[in-house]
């Protein structure tokens, strides 16, 4: 039980009941068959959509070889996005809610395994099917090095916001997860904060600034969006193609140029500051909310599920009396 | 004989409610303990302050030397626990359930794939080492939990009502296996509404109720504490006046407090004399001319012993 991290010993083996178990039969391959196909339709329609719409904007010859990779690389990364933002909490949400609701979570909790342990072990065993989905895809997304525009830093950086995106939403459902009795309660309530972060955020951005209309540009905090992972996509696709990009008050970039890609959509221009006179990097920001996040949310899930040791300021050391053995 | 389990001023207080008062136990190394109150007793609540699944409220409680408050990765290592209530994994096989908690005890895998065949097999289960653990029985699941709070070979097993559910053939093959487990030398704290069961298992009993233990030690020194003299039980072949007048008769005799006529016929003695008074007794009848079919020391009821000492003014009981 010792090993390099004590306080992880233990993890092991809730990882591979929770990998044993929902790798068992064809379920989860027939899963990633369909997934895989799915995906690779979508992204072909989507390549020959944008074909289409250059075509008829005056490209006769089809889309040039750098338009069409990033085009196609824009929609894998939405198309994962989507899938994070979709699963990362449905994976998670119940485990350990459905440990209390089997009765099976006493069981677990009388082992040596710290709370850390099997918190962490929930963590990762509930995002591991989502990282193969995520692995699985990379093939397929590594066709766009075959047309040219899209550098392997480039994707490096769309990966890296994907994992620390997947995490953070991860997290949100060992919290509530732990929080709440019932399975369905949290996954209630950690899709209600995945929407309040996404959708809420984006909403009350633009509100902002339509509040500050008085006919001068007010943006939102940045901070404001830190937790919303189409808007970190966006400015990775940003760096790329100089195009999609988010600006704010605080830090706007010389690389916007105004136009939007599909990521932020359309009608959400209030964050846009014109003539930006340097630009700085939102997605690194937004991963380290993320995982500043998923620490603070992992913390509280630690002591949610801990029966004894919790933190507390003061504990009652004076009503325990010594019964003077080891220990 | 040194104590494994000890509790001092043991306390939990839930809001305004104090399931456990000041609960003062001691638990000898190799004994099958049993902790009998009605419910709501704070028979559980104890049991999970010593499974460190809950914080005391005041006081202290060791296993093998740990503090629950101070050392419960420690407590954890040498506790085998078996809560009232309990599930199971349903998407697991038998031997996955125990190789998982092996894991979880970091047991290596060489060892862990004997143990599980050694403990399928104590557990009588050894045929069922694929099957799916939904698929099992009631008995099966209680049989298979206890195995698992074998994995590690715990000094100490805590075992909340383990009997409960479980059908007559279910309950012996139960009460066997915990004799093999005594045999083996485990130290064993059981809880029980089946007080006929915990009789019979049990080498020490602590009778609690309102978080308070009333009466603790073995079954006969309980009984011997609470009541004055045996009780005994006799039965004649007689009926109607004669059997009157054979209940008269006992009650005439010297050291006989009481003699009481039960419904069945039987002649129920408060006898406060020695076994040679006992006999001198059964002679005298048998010499009267009395057809006697049995005449015996009424054995050890716990239940009756429970239902003594949780009266409603217990203290004065005893």
């Amino acid at each position: 039980m010792s090993g390099p991290f004590p306080a992880l010993a233990g993890a092991s083996a809730i990882w591979v009941k929770e990998i044993r178990g929902r790798m068992r039969g064809p379920r989860a391959f027939v899963f990633i068959t369909f997934y895989l196909t799915v995906l690779g339709g979508l992204l072909w329609a989507y390549l020959r959509t944008v074909e289409a719409a250059n075509q008829f904007g005056g490209f006769t010859e089809g889309l040039p070889g750098v338009e069409a990779g990033r085009a196609i690389f824009g929609g894998a990364v939405a198309i994962l996005t989507l899938i994070v933002v979709a699963l990362a909490p449905a994976y998670t949400t119940g485990s350990i809610s459905a440990e209390r609701e089997k009765q099976t979570l006493d069981l677990l909790v009388v082992t040596p395994i710290t709370s850390l342990a099997i918190v962490a072990a929930k963590l990762m065993s509930g995002l591991a099917y989502l990282f193969l989905i995520i692995a699985a895809s990379l093939p397929m997304t590594a066709i766009v090095f075959l047309f040219g525009g899209v550098g392997f830093e480039d994707m490096l950086k769309a990966y890296i916001v994907l994992l620390a995106t997947a995490i953070g939403l991860g997290s949100i459902g060992v919290f509530y997860s732990a929080l709440m009795k019932r399975t369905q309660a949290a996954t209630m309530a950690s899709y209600f904060t995945v929407l309040a972060l996404t959708v809420g955020a984006l909403f009350v951005a633009s509100v902002w600034n339509v509040r500050a209309g008085d006919g001068r540009m007010q943006p939102p905090p940045e901070a404001l969006l830190y937790l919303n992972p189409a808007i970190a996509q966006a400015d990775v696709f940003c760096e790329m193609s100089g195009e999609g990009c988010v600006t704010f008050g605080s830090d706007v970039g010389s690389s916007s140029s105004g136009a939007e890609s599909g990521l932020v959509g359309d009608g959400f221009e209030a964050p846009f500051v014109e003539e930006p006179p340097a630009r700085v990097s939102f997605w690194p920001k937004s991963v380290v909310a993320w995982l500043v996040a998923s620490a603070v949310l992992l913390f509280g899930a630690i002591q949610l599920i801990s029966p004894t040791r919790r933190w507390r300021p003061l504990r009652p050391a004076d009503r325990t009396p010594n019964l003077g053995g080891g220990g | 004989m040194s104590a494994v389990v000890r509790t001092v001023g043991l306390a939990k207080r839930y809001g305004q409610t104090l399931a456990v008062a000041g609960l003062d136990l001691e638990v000898e190394q190799g004994e099958i303990f049993g902790l009998v109150g009605p419910n709501g007793a704070g028979k559980t609540t104890t049991l999970r302050i010593l499974a460190t699944l809950l914080e005391p409220s005041a006081g202290d409680a060791e296993v093998a030397g740990a503090s629950v408050r101070r050392n419960p990765q420690e407590v954890r290592r040498v506790i085998g626990f078996m809560p009232d209530v309990f599930g199971v994994y349903d998407d697991m096989k038998v031997w996955e359930y125990l190789d998982f908690f092996g894991r979880c005890y970091g047991i290596p895998a060489d060892r862990r794939r004997r143990m599980i065949g050694d403990l399928l097999d104590l557990v009588d289960l050894g045929d069922r080492r694929d099957t799916y653990v939904q698929s099992l029985s009631r008995g099966m699941q209680q049989r298979l939990c206890l195995a698992h709070t074998l994995v590690h070979d715990p000094q100490v097993l805590l075992l909340d009502e383990p009997a409960s559910g479980l059908d007559p053939r279910a309950r012996f093959e139960l009460r066997e296996l915990l004799r093999e487990l005594r045999a083996l030398g485990k130290t064993i704290l059981i809880s029980s509404h089946i007080l006929p069961e915990l009789e019979e298992l049990c080498t020490s009993v602590a009778i609690v109720d309102r978080g308070q233990v009333l009466a603790q030690g073995r079954v006969s020194e309980i009984e011997r504490r609470l009541r004055q003299g045996a009780v005994l039980r006799v039965r004649v072949l007689l009926e109607g006046e004669d059997l009157d007048t054979a209940r008269a008769y006992f009650e005439a005799q010297p050291d006989v407090a009481t003699a009481v006529l039960l419904p069945d016929g039987t002649i129920e003695i408060g006898f406060r004399g020695d076994d040679t008074g006992t006999a001198r007794l059964l002679a005298g009848a048998v010499g009267a001319g009395m057809p006697i079919v049995s005449f015996a020391r009424a054995a050890s009821d716990l239940e009756e012993l429970f239902l003594q000492v949780t009266a409603p003014d217990p203290v004065a009981a005893a």
